[in-house]
This record gives structure tokens, C-alpha cells and sequence, in this order.
């Protein structure tokens, strides 16, 4: 068994798929599921070995900005502005065209840092987590899968992740 | 930004909000927002954040960006990763003020101040805004906005004014008081204009830089205009200066500021508002009404540029004679503040009505409400101008009468009668009042009228209608 699925299915044991909720699907547009043809990635097993280095200082709307999405059986991830997003009613993608709509146990955004780095946060309203502990979980779920961590972490006063540009991230260990 | 679709006005304000526009939907709407130092979302059983009306989180940060909090579970609304660091570490040096001493004034621990000034940091909001009021920046704003607001000419001047002419800098808390009361003096205004209150200043926008010789004419002709353009009688006493000041929407924020200062007119950006010594020569509500006029006068008739941001007066300004002709501003602002208190008529008449030096005297103090200095100085100068011959060299001020109670009362009645002790002195006046009413109105969160007053939200909701009583007459 790979280190992703192994890491990551101890995730999903923990924390269940959950629905899109209803009100965040604003067009059907948003349900069209993406394929690889289209700018889907997938992830695999991280190099490892990863080391901290300076803290990466993203700004908010960073060209580089990823949207990822724990699905029932891999994780994947797509450029926000992938060019799949110009046709569609939103004009942009959002994480149910990542999973075509279908329940999914985490998602948010992510920037790749290097080949085994990864800048990672849970901005997702339609399936971020949803406690200090499941943002935790998730990075410490990509650092059993071979990757360094760098991790926005939880935001108690909004009672939402914290998102890329919103802070500096910390290392996940 | 053009009218939203009416999806969108039910997604941000609830479908139970009604109204055809937006400012319709948000007054109507039972919606709460919630926000950290970084990021607005809805409110949610998890957050612990500030929480904000959704009319006053629509007046803040825009509809378009409500949409995307309701749309993406939160957004991001800090300006950078720079802010707030930057802005308040600026601000904080501009102003010439330690670490320790804003921490200490804000009541902020000192590691919070060094991480609220490391860029990419996060503090608590409440935390960070009460740093911000301390360094009289748009709490509303911060992190929002590069500079949150601030007034740079404004703290140039309290970190740099020299007092007439001597190397004697504003000590740091008089600096922390004057850069509070900037703060409270934008967010009151703000605050009336939000809640729809018209003030009556319109009527004193044309300045007057008219400060020829001699300087005394100049100050009684502007008293004159003013009790015209305000509707008091040619003679008639003034019962409180502070109720007129109120009444006429200027912000005023009485504060302790050490022994020497008596009060300054504070312009922040371009809000004008008056802060006031409690302490000194100032506990004597005669003095006050003096300082308080004196200002009124800077206020209501100095143009920008003689005022320069920041005008602190001290004692020897204000209650002595012995102001340099030279200082043509403070004269004229003398004369103005004794002619507005005490009109020319009205102290002729007192002198015709006759009596000697000492009854004359007495009488000017009790009924016009003016200290003993003032009157007698005044009394002279009027009837050398009339040809009168009063002399009161001989008038002992310790025999002369001091306020009586319903002076002190009229004068002092929302500091001395404030229903909760923990909110500062300097946030007592018509600020508390605006606040309380918002609130009642429901058209500010309770977490925000706490975060302005500095207390348990619960403790203003508990007073809100003795608040009101209390400050807005």
C-alpha cells in the first residue's frame, strides 16, 4: 500500500465524506466533474526528506493557488485558475468540480512549493475541516505521505481554516 | 457596484431579510457575521470572533465581499501580509510611544504587541482592536486597510509640538490620551452619520482667519454669530457647555491628561473634536466651561492650517490674561470663550444695575459660569471699553463663590452619573450614547458596542436605556 493511501485512509476512517452542502452549489456548472485532460492532478507518494526552510510569505489570489480535495479513494488537486474554470458559469473552478459534486472527507487550498513541499490550507466552504483537530489531522496526513508541511492551521474566530494569505503558515513536523 | 440579484441578497442577509435594496436587506436582516483579525465569515456555533451586524458588516467591508463569505465559508480580508504589522508599528513610533506603554494603555499584553507588529502574525481581534483605538486608528479598518485610517500629520504633531515656542513634548500619556480621543472623535462621527443624526455644524463651515488687531473684537464678534447661528439669547447663561457641544454633534472626550494641560482641539482627517483635562485646574467646572469654549472657538472658527492637526492649550492659555498679543489665535480664542460665556451686554448690564467691585463679580461668576480669573478680568475690559471705572484689585478671589452643585452636575453629569464604572471616563460622553442607541436599535452587534466601550457586552445591554437618558439629553 502506497504511503498516500495509507495515510490518508486513516484520515478518512477518522473523518467521514461529507455532502456538499446544497446551498453552496450555486450552478450546475459546478457539479461538472473535471478530468485529467482538463487540468485534474493526482496525488502520489511525496519524495520525503522534506526540510523546513524560510517561511513561504503567500499573498491572498497568488497565481499559483490550488485547489485540492480529499476523494473516497485518492486526493487531487487543479490550478483555481485552470483554464476548464474560463467556460464555466463561474468563470472559475471550485471544489466540486474536483469531486464532481460527490461527498468528499476534506478539501482546500494549496500551493506547491517544490517537488516535496507543499503550503497547505483548508479553505474550502464547501468541504474544508471543520475543527483545529481535522486541520491537523490533514497536515500531519500529507507529512505520513512524503511531503514537507507548511500549514495555515485552524482559525477559532472566524470558525474556519485559515486561508493562504490570511498569515504566515507553520511547519508541520 | 450595480444591484445584486435577489439569489444574492437572500444567500448574504437570510430570505426573511425584506427590502428592495441592499441597505434595506442589511437593516432588515437577522444575519451575524463574524470576524478574526484576517478573515469574515458567517456566524457559526464554532467562532469565537467578533461578532458584527449584518448592517454594519455591509457598511464595512462591501456586499461583494458578504457574497464570498457566505459563498466560501470565509474570506480573507486582511490587506496583506504586512498588515496590521506594519500599520501599527508605524503608527505606534510615529507617535514616539514604547511597546510598553501601548500595551499597558490598551491593556494588551506586551508579547501581544511584539506579535501584532511581526507581519504575518495573528492576534486576537478584540486584542487588536483595542490597540488600535489606543493608537487612534480605525479599529473597523485595521488590517483592512494599509494605515488604517490614520491622521500621519495628526501623530507627527503629538509626537513633535512644542509648546509655544519650548522644547516640551506631550508626555506619553497625554500623547495616548489625545491619540484615543482622535479615535473616539472619528468613530463618533461615523456613528451619527450611520445612524442617521443630521449634526448642526454645517452652519459654522466657513472658517474665519480674519485674527487682525485687536484680536479681543475678533473673538466677541465671533461669539456674537455663534449664539445667533445657535439660537441663544444675546444675554442669556449658558447652562452647560458640555450639553451644547453635544447637542451640536461635536465629539467631546474628557480625559485626565497630567496637571499642565487644559484641553486641545484634535483633527483626524476631517473630523474635529475637542478632548478635555479632567484633572488640574479643570476639576473647577468654572475653568472647564472656559477650556471647553476656548476650544469650541479653535473648533468652530480656525482654519485648518492654524490649527495644524493638533492645538493643545495649557492652563496659562486659557485662564490668565497674560497671553502674548503676538499669539493672535489664542487671543482671539480667549475673547471668544468669556464673550460666548459671559456676552458683553449682560456684563454691562451687571454693571449698571451698580454694587461694588466684589458683588459685581459674584454675580458674573454664578451667573454666567465663569471662573474667578476670567471675571474679573473680563469686568475690567469691559467697562475700560464702556467707560465704566470698576476696579477689582481689590476683590480677594478666595471670598468669591465657587459652583454649587447643579453646575458641577450640569457639567460633569456623564462622568460622574455613568451607570458602568469599567468604561473609561473619556468614552462617557455622546459616544456612549450613539453606542447604546445602535445597539438598541439593533443595528450594531453587542460584541462591537463591547469592543468600543471596553466592557462585557452584557454590561451595556443591561444599561443601554440609562445610557441614552443619561447622554443624549
Amino acid at each position: 500500500m502506497s504511503l498516500l493511501k495509507h495515510s490518508f485512509d486513516e484520515f478518512r476512517k477518522k473523518y467521514p465524506a461529507r455532502a456538499c452542502p446544497p446551498n453552496r452549489i450555486e450552478n450546475s456548472d459546478q457539479l461538472r466533474l473535471m478530468a485529467e485532460s482538463d487540468g485534474l492532478e493526482y496525488f502520489t507518494d511525496g519524495p520525503g526528506a522534506a526540510v523546513k526552510a524560510a517561511v513561504p510569505e503567500i499573498e491572498k489570489g497568488d497565481p499559483n493557488i490550488r485547489l485540492w480535495v480529499v476523494r473516497q479513494i485518492d486526493v487531487v488537486h487543479a490550478l483555481e485558475n485552470a483554464n476548464f474554470g474560463a467556460n464555466l458559469e463561474s468563470g472559475i473552478i471550485k471544489h466540486t468540480n474536483l469531486c464532481g459534486g460527490k461527498p468528499a472527507h476534506s478539501g482546500g487550498q494549496l500551493v506547491i512549493l517544490s517537488k516535496n513541499t507543499l503550503a497547505i490550507d483548508g479553505g474550502s466552504g464547501r468541504y474544508g475541516p471543520q475543527s483545529k483537530e481535522e486541520m491537523t489531522a490533514l497536515a500531519k496526513a500529507f507529512t505520513n505521505a512524503g511531503y514537507g508541511v507548511w500549514s495555515y492551521g485552524y482559525d477559532e474566530e472566524s470558525g474556519w481554516p485559515f486561508r493562504i494569505g490570511s498569515r504566515n503558515p507553520e511547519w508541520i513536523a | 457596484m450595480t444591484q445584486p440579484e435577489a439569489s444574492e441578497l437572500d444567500r448574504v442577509f437570510g430570505s426573511d431579510a425584506l427590502g428592495e435594496t441592499i441597505e434595506d436587506r442589511a437593516a432588515s436582516s437577522s444575519r451575524v457575521f463574524v470576524r478574526s483579525q484576517s478573515q469574515l465569515a458567517v456566524y457559526n456555533e464554532r467562532s469565537t470572533g467578533l461578532q458584527m451586524s449584518a448592517q454594519w458588516a455591509l457598511r464595512q467591508f462591501g456586499f461583494s465581499t458578504l457574497l464570498r463569505a457566505v459563498d466560501e465559508g470565509a474570506v480573507v480580508i486582511s490587506a496583506s501580509l504586512s498588515e496590521p504589522a506594519r500599520t501599527l508599528r508605524e503608527q505606534r513610533e510615529t507617535l514616539g510611544l514604547s511597546i510598553n506603554q501601548i500595551a499597558r494603555a490598551s491593556r494588551v499584553a506586551v508579547d501581544v504587541v511584539r506579535e501584532a507588529e511581526k507581519p504575518g502574525s495573528v492576534v486576537p481581534i478584540r486584542q487588536l482592536r483595542s490597540l488600535a483605538q489606543s493608537l487612534g486608528l480605525n479599529d473597523e479598518k485595521i488590517s483592512v486597510e494599509p494605515g488604517a485610517g490614520a491622521d500621519h500629520d495628526l501623530a507627527y504633531r503629538l509626537r513633535t509640538m512644542k509648546h509655544r515656542g519650548q522644547d516640551s513634548n506631550l508626555s506619553p500619556s497625554a500623547v495616548l490620551n489625545l491619540a484615543e480621543a482622535a479615535w473616539i472623535a472619528s468613530q463618533q462621527l461615523d456613528l451619527e452619520q450611520f445612524l442617521g443624526r443630521k449634526t448642526k455644524l454645517s452652519v459654522f463651515e466657513h472658517k474665519d482667519s480674519d485674527y487682525s488687531f485687536p484680536s479681543w473684537e475678533r473673538g466677541y464678534g465671533l461669539a456674537e454669530k455663534t449664539r445667533s447661528l445657535l439660537g441663544i439669547g444675546a444675554t442669556e447663561p449658558i447652562q452647560s457647555v458640555r450639553a451644547l457641544i453635544d447637542d451640536l454633534g461635536i465629539p467631546l472626550v474628557q480625559a485626565p491628561m497630567g496637571p499642565r494641560f487644559a484641553g486641545a482641539t484634535v483633527v483626524n482627517g476631517e473630523n474635529r473634536g475637542i478632548a478635555v483635562n479632567t484633572e488640574g485646574e479643570n476639576t473647577n467646572v468654572w475653568i472647564r466651561r472656559m477650556t471647553l469654549s476656548h476650544e469650541l472657538g479653535h473648533l468652530l472658527w480656525d482654519p485648518l492650517e492654524k490649527l495644524k492637526h493638533l492645538h493643545v492649550d495649557s492652563y496659562d492659555t486659557i485662564t490668565s490674561s497674560r497671553v502674548s498679543n503676538v499669539d493672535v489665535i489664542e487671543a482671539r480664542a480667549n475673547a471668544f470663550a468669556i464673550s460666548f460665556l459671559a456676552p458683553p451686554e449682560a456684563v454691562k448690564e451687571i454693571i449698571r444695575s451698580g454694587g461694588d467691585s466684589f458683588s459685581m463679580v459674584s454675580k458674573m461668576m454664578s451667573v454666567f459660569g465663569v471662573g474667578a480669573a476670567a471675571a474679573k478680568y473680563h469686568l475690567t475690559n469691559i467697562s475700560i471699553q464702556w467707560g465704566a471705572d470698576v476696579d477689582v484689585s481689590n476683590v480677594n478671589s478666595a471670598d468669591l463663590p465657587s459652583p454649587d452643585d447643579e453646575w458641577r452636575a450640569r457639567e460633569n453629569w456623564t462622568v460622574d452619573f455613568f451607570p458602568i464604572p469599567g468604561v473609561s471616563v473619556g468614552r462617557r460622553g455622546r459616544f456612549s450614547g450613539l453606542i447604546a442607541s445602535a445597539l438598541k436599535a439593533g443595528k450594531i452587534s453587542r460584541d462591537t458596542a463591547g469592543s468600543w466601550l471596553g466592557v462585557e457586552p452584557s454590561e451595556i445591554e443591561n444599561h443601554c436605556d440609562d445610557i441614552i437618558d443619561l447622554t443624549m439629553h
